[in-house]
């Protein structure tokens, strides 16, 4: 292995402990339940919004909390905004065209808005897809991958089926049952496993003691 | 091959180049992690390198002393937290070191 390979190695292992804690699914996955939970009470909407916009300052404080007295505290080199936003565009602009081109071999048609709202369950797949390759090419770990085939299955199954005239209201628009299933099942899906990782992590590390004592220890 | 042969063909001057505080497996080791984050803390560090404590405190302070390490202290309640970092010097002596060991390496025979 090269050394440029083994820094890499040494990077993703630090990107990997940083996810051991199961925090970024906790609140993955409440974000998800709230936009479910929205649809069905536009107040509810504060349920995801709180940590859609608070994600860093509360994700740094549960990690204080929890994490960084049991693993240590570490920041990682974070890639340019200018570096990665172009890229997250592009992706998005791809899925797009993707579902679009779809639409027309599917239905010989791309233009009907009620299309569109059929494949929303997919196009939100999609994108949680793109997040979750993201986070697997910096980890080298498998589960990211098992969450996105599991979204793009759960995405595409959603989409597909009818759930009749049944509506819901959004901030955004109105969309079809599918949507919300789909935010609910991964929603669920990504707290539970949040959950058990988190509970696992506190099993498996017990926090150290105070630095002082460790230090004076080791004199 | 003998070992005069190989003499003949690493160029002397390139092993010297070497930076010596570098090339220390441990600092190599905290050097690499330290790279590739922003800053860690002491138990971070610990954890993943496996040095002791008491070890780990000595090449800290070397490393330090050397100006490659920025060591920042805080505390977070009442437990004190020590936060290091790479400083720039830090990061271009392990950058030059790695092109030097390469250098060194792709001139030995295959």
């Amino acid at each position: 292995m090269s050394d440029q390979n083994r820094l890499v190695e040494i990077e993703r292992k630090a990107f990997r402990e940083s996810l051991q804690d199961g925090l970024m699914e906790i609140l993955l996955g409440a974000i998800l339940i709230g936009m479910a939970a929205a649809s069905i009470n536009i107040f509810l909407v504060v349920i995801y919004l709180v940590p859609l916009i608070f994600w860093k300052p509360i994700s740094e404080a549960a990690r204080r909390r929890f994490t960084y007295q049991r693993i240590g505290y570490f920041r990682l080199r974070q890639d340019p905004a200018r570096k990665v936003l172009p890229g997250v565009f592009l992706y998005q602009a791809l899925v797009f065209v993707i579902i679009g081109i779809a639409l027309l071999v599917a239905f010989g048609d791309f233009t009907d808005p009620s299309l569109w709202s059929q494949a929303m369950p997919v196009i939100f797949a999609l994108m949680l897809v793109g997040a979750f390759m993201y986070t697997a090419g910096r980890t080298g770990s498998r589960r990211p991958y098992i969450y996105a085939s599991v979204s793009i299955l759960a995405g595409s199954l959603f989409s597909i089926m009818d759930f009749g005239d049944l509506d819901f209201r959004y901030l955004f628009g109105e969309f079809g049952a599918g949507l919300v299933l789909y935010f609910a099942f991964m929603g669920t899906l990504l707290l539970i496993t949040g959950i058990i990782q988190f509970s696992s992590f506190m099993r498996k590390n017990p926090a150290v003691p105070d630095e002082a004592v460790t230090l004076n220890e080791a004199q | 091959m003998g070992s005069g042969e190989v003499g003949h063909m690493v160029d002397p001057g390139l092993l010297t180049n070497i930076d010596k505080l570098v090339h220390e497996p441990a600092r190599l080791l905290i050097l690499a992690h330290l790279f590739v984050v922003d800053s860690a803390d002491f138990l971070f560090l610990t954890r993943q390198t496996g040095l002791t404590p008491g070890n780990l405190s000595s090449h800290l302070s070397k490393l330090e002393e050397a100006g490659y390490l920025e060591i920042e202290k805080e505390f977070v309640g009442k437990r004190p937290h020590t936060i290091l970092s790479l400083t720039n010097i830090g990061r271009s002596a392990f950058t030059r070191y790695r092109e030097e060991l390469e250098q060194v390496l792709s001139s030995l025979p295959r």
